[in-house]
């Protein structure tokens, strides 16, 4: 699988500095989690919750599109049984991750179920750009290194809206305007990263085919519908 | 409805079920043929993460763009640009997240006066 980084320098030999570079490879992950946190904590306390509330379900669940189903199903009161199984069906995108990257991680169980916790969508997406070029002996650090930096980002920028903001966007409303921005632009360019040669044809199809079904209305089945397509335009190429 | 105990017992169940689509794939790969031929090299599902991100992208995005989304298309459309332009030539993505961010907040204050 070739990245968007094969130029990359070598990463020193320590393994915190390969945390260090984790983290350093999580700054564009930070800058387009923080303001979509801070909307959740924003949007929590108007739901009823507590501030420490907010910040603990940011905390344990660490899964955005679940936890915004939650503050929703709050508002249009959602059986909790229903809400459950909504979040299961919103997850199951996750189970692809682990096979993408299981080959690049070391083979000892516990850690790489410690890393598990720390992969979110932008994080598997970082990760599979970027960690072949990374030495193999070190691959572990880095990704805990940039799991970590997205869950405390995701932590603190919902503390922050729960807390403060409120205030912040009465404010600067056309700053908090502007940073909700940050999330479409980050998945914009993780996409163009990943195009290489071969793969224009399957990667659009696979927009095409979830920009399809998610403006029926239907988001999450979108993703795994632009996944679908894409493996099939894929597999037909190889074929012909 | 917040706050109770049901509340927190999805909450939990919540957090669990992330967990364990999370994890489930790393447990299952020393042993699941299956999982071994999905992260195969070269093999026809090489291309499932792009098309994952492709699909991941156009959910986020799609719902934006329609008529009861944010309702601004053109300085939104104009700021993905932007941030597509910056991403293939620097190869930055964090630069090209806040280049993006600012052209969609230039165009929005440039058109939507």
């Amino acid at each position: 699988m070739e990245t968007a980084s094969a130029g990359a320098r070598p990463l020193p030999a320590r393994p915190g500095h390969a945390r260090r570079e984790g983290l350093k490879a999580c700054l564009p992950v930070m800058i387009g989690y923080f303001p979509v946190a801070m909307t959740f904590g924003i949007a929590g306390t108007a739901a009823g919750l507590t501030a420490p509330q907010v910040v603990l379900i940011s905390a344990l669940v660490y899964a955005g599109a679940s936890q915004f189903l939650l503050l929703a199903s709050i508002k249009a009161g959602t059986p909790w049984p229903w809400v459950v199984a909504l979040c299961s069906l919103l997850n199951a995108r996750h189970l692809l991750y682990g096979p993408l990257l299981s080959r690049f991680l070391p083979q000892a169980l516990g850690a790489r179920l410690r890393a598990a916790f720390l992969l979110t969508d932008e994080v598997f997406a970082t990760a599979l750009q970027r960690i072949e070029a990374v030495p193999p002996g070190r691959r572990q650090p880095w990704l805990v290194g940039l799991g970590l930096g997205a869950w405390l980002t995701w932590i603190a920028g919902t503390a922050v809206g729960a807390y403060a903001g409120g205030g912040l966007e009465a404010r600067f409303p056309v700053l908090a305007e502007a940073m909700r921005f940050a999330l479409p632009a980050l998945f914009m360019a993780l996409v163009c990263q990943s195009l290489r040669r071969g793969l224009w044809l399957p990667v659009g199809a696979a927009l095409a085919a979830a920009a399809a079904v998610a403006a029926a209305g239907y988001a999450t089945l979108a993703i795994l519908a632009g996944a679908a397509a894409g493996c099939l335009v894929h597999a037909l190429r190889r074929r012909a | 409805m917040t706050g109770g105990l049901a509340f927190w017992v999805a909450v939990a169940a919540m957090a669990a079920i992330t967990y364990l689509t999370r994890a489930l794939p790393f447990i299952l790969s020393a042993r699941s043929r299956l999982l071994e031929r999905l992260s195969r090299e070269g093999s026809a599902l090489a291309v499932l993460g792009p098309a994952l991100l492709a699909g991941i992208a156009a959910a986020v995005i799609v719902p934006d763009l329609l008529p009861a989304g944010a309702g601004r298309p053109l300085p939104y459309l104009g700021g993905l640009a932007v941030t597509a332009c910056a991403v293939r030539r620097w190869s930055n993505t964090g630069a090209a997240v806040l280049l993006g961010v600012a052209g969609y907040a230039l165009l929005r204050a440039l058109l939507l006066q």
